[in-house]
């Protein structure tokens, strides 16, 4: 269930920041995706944030920014974050479990062509019931709108209950696996 | 349908941007000497022991004696501000805009009551790194346009009212650097907290400064005492190109990764307090020994974890994650040598913004 969009509008103002020079102090070339998985008894959260770089940006929205109008409607807000949902595999214990569009917050689009803006996307799944004992959890991120570096952490649990004993990740952290362990 | 559920909003960066080009057209100036901060005015600090919080309190009433009431109405916030207490970034000015008086705007008796300020709260090595990496900032080419850092582009700003007693906080940031001092009597942390640098290695006057070199090198002697076990449990497979708890994600914890500390010997577990140090001393010794007794304690349960190469002058990123302790250590590829910009971030999972200081 889709809780809520936070979209944001833009215009004029963004021959403002088209004038501003790569600065050193963001990204450039690159996006960043930055993922956190977040293990509850009944529920995976995972949150994604994306923060593109400067010269990267305006290929980024063309991603989002479908109709080419200069904003960033909910609909087109909506079928991003279902982009890149479909672009995400969750497995536990080796099986697929599908994911949930939760959350979509999408900053002015003048904010990411400053190389400061940040696309956060979060996406859950219902899990089954849990026997006690050792689970893994997969996540394989394929979600590329432009070049990419990717961060993929577990949070530390809020209960008792799970115990995160690995984490696992290749070396461009696309992929992470999570060795667990629930306590009834 | 589900836009009945969307939200329009104008982001509150957005905004910010707005009024922070409409400032710079406004109050530009001339950047003001260097000599203003400097390790030797760190060494001129007020001396002998006493309280952090009442010598940071009447340093902060001599600094907001010296203002006039429309600045002191900009510095001063109440003490349950969260929006404010959240202010803070690694970003520059024209992409993030923060609250309080800014340096550059400060007369010269002004600026010197807030440089005593920090140098009254601060130990000397923490005074030191901020001095290093505010003139590193200073001498890092500026962009044409609307992005603006230097010495002068440092906010100082406090919530709650200076005291001896009761809680308040110290603001101090700009680009790459976010110092969120929480004092409450004689309890104090500098949790969060954001440390950067870039150039991260840069000439002044004939002398080399490296205001996280400590850090770097204390790392890199750590990771290479290790054994080889110890070493193979503390680097991590993947590349971490950036802070994965920097700026912008307050009340988040990732599950701990790495080689347990418990493993070490006697010199391995200096080496790690000293390296600890290098963030939690930024502050006097007042607050800075009780929370290093509260690290040592929980030394056992640290982890240290490591991603890179190990050999000393390369760029490696690593963390130290611990009971009531988090930091991290990313070099960043942007601006090409990642050995030549690097981002930190300190924690407290116990105490952020001073949270268990604050109860009565």
């Amino acid at each position: 269930m889709r809780s809520a969009r936070h979209i944001y509008i833009f215009g004029p103002l963004a021959l403002i920041f088209a004038l501003l020079p790569s600065a050193s102090a963001h990204r450039l070339d690159e996006c960043l995706q930055a993922a956190r998985l977040d293990l509850t008894p009944d529920r995976f959260t995972l949150e994604l944030d994306l923060t593109p770089g400067i010269q990267t940006a305006d290929a980024f929205l063309s991603r989002i920014d479908l109709d080419r109008n200069g904003q960033v409607s909910g609909v087109e807000a909506d079928a991003y974050g279902d982009l890149v949902r479909a672009a995400i595999q969750l497995r536990l214990d080796g099986r697929r479990l599908g994911l949930t569009v939760d959350d979509v917050t999408m900053p002015p689009p003048e904010e990411i062509r400053s190389g400061a803006g940040n696309v956060r996307i979060r996406l859950t799944t219902k899990v089954p019931a849990l026997r006690a004992g050792p689970h893994r959890v997969a996540v394989r991120n394929r979600h590329q709108p432009v070049a990419s570096v990717y961060l993929a952490n577990a949070l530390l649990p809020d209960t008792p209950q799970i115990e995160i004993i690995r984490q696992q990740r290749d070396r461009l952290q696309r992929n992470l696996e999570v060795q667990f362990l629930v306590r009834r | 349908m589900i836009h009945s559920r969307s939200t329009i909003r104008f982001h509150p960066r957005l905004v910010a941007g707005l009024a922070s080009l409409l400032a710079s057209a406004i109050v530009l100036g001339p950047i003001s000497a260097p000599a203003q901060v400097s390790p030797s005015s760190a060494e001129s600090r007020p001396a002998g022991p006493g309280p952090l919080a009442a010598a940071a309190a009447r340093a902060a009433d001599a600094f907001i004696a010296t203002l006039d009431d429309r600045q002191r109405a900009r510095v001063q916030f109440a003490f349950d501000d969260e929006a404010q207490r959240k202010n803070w970034s690694n970003l520059p000015t024209g992409i993030y805009q923060r609250k309080g008086l800014r340096l550059g705007e400060l007369t010269p008796a002004q600026r010197a009551a807030a440089l005593a300020l920090l140098a009254a709260t601060l130990s000397k090595s923490g005074y030191e790194k901020v001095w290093g990496i505010m003139e590193g900032d200073q001498v890092l080419p500026k962009p044409a346009g609307n992005i603006i850092f230097g010495r002068d582009e440092y906010y100082l700003s406090f919530l709650g009212k200076p005291s001896a007693t009761e809680p308040w906080s110290i603001q101090f940031g700009g680009h790459h650097l976010a110092l969120n001092l929480t004092l409450a009597g004689r309890r104090g942390t500098l949790a969060p907290s954001h440390t950067a640098a870039q150039p991260a290695r840069f000439e002044l006057q004939g002398k080399t400064i490296r205001p996280l070199g400590r850090e770097n090198d204390l790392a890199f002697e750590l990771i290479n005492n290790l054994g080889a076990a110890e070493r193979q449990h503390a680097i991590l497979g993947a590349k971490f190109r950036d802070l994965v708890l920097g700026p912008g994600h307050d009340g988040r914890m990732i599950a701990p990764e790495g080689v347990s500390a418990s493993t070490f010997n006697a010199h391995q577990k200096q080496l790690l307090l000293d390296l600890i140090r290098e963030w939690v001393g930024i502050v006097g010794d007042d607050a800075a020994a009780p929370k290093m007794a509260e690290v040592q304690a929980g030394l056992n349960e640290t982890r240290f974890a490591w991603s890179g190469p190990t050999t000393q002058g390369s760029a490696a990123y690593f963390r130290i994650q611990g009971p009531a302790v988090f930091i991290e250590y990313a070099p960043q590829t942007l601006g090409g040598d990642p050995t030549q910009h690097i981002h930190t971030i300190y924690r407290d999972p116990t105490n952020e913004y001073g949270k268990r200081d604050r109860k009565p």
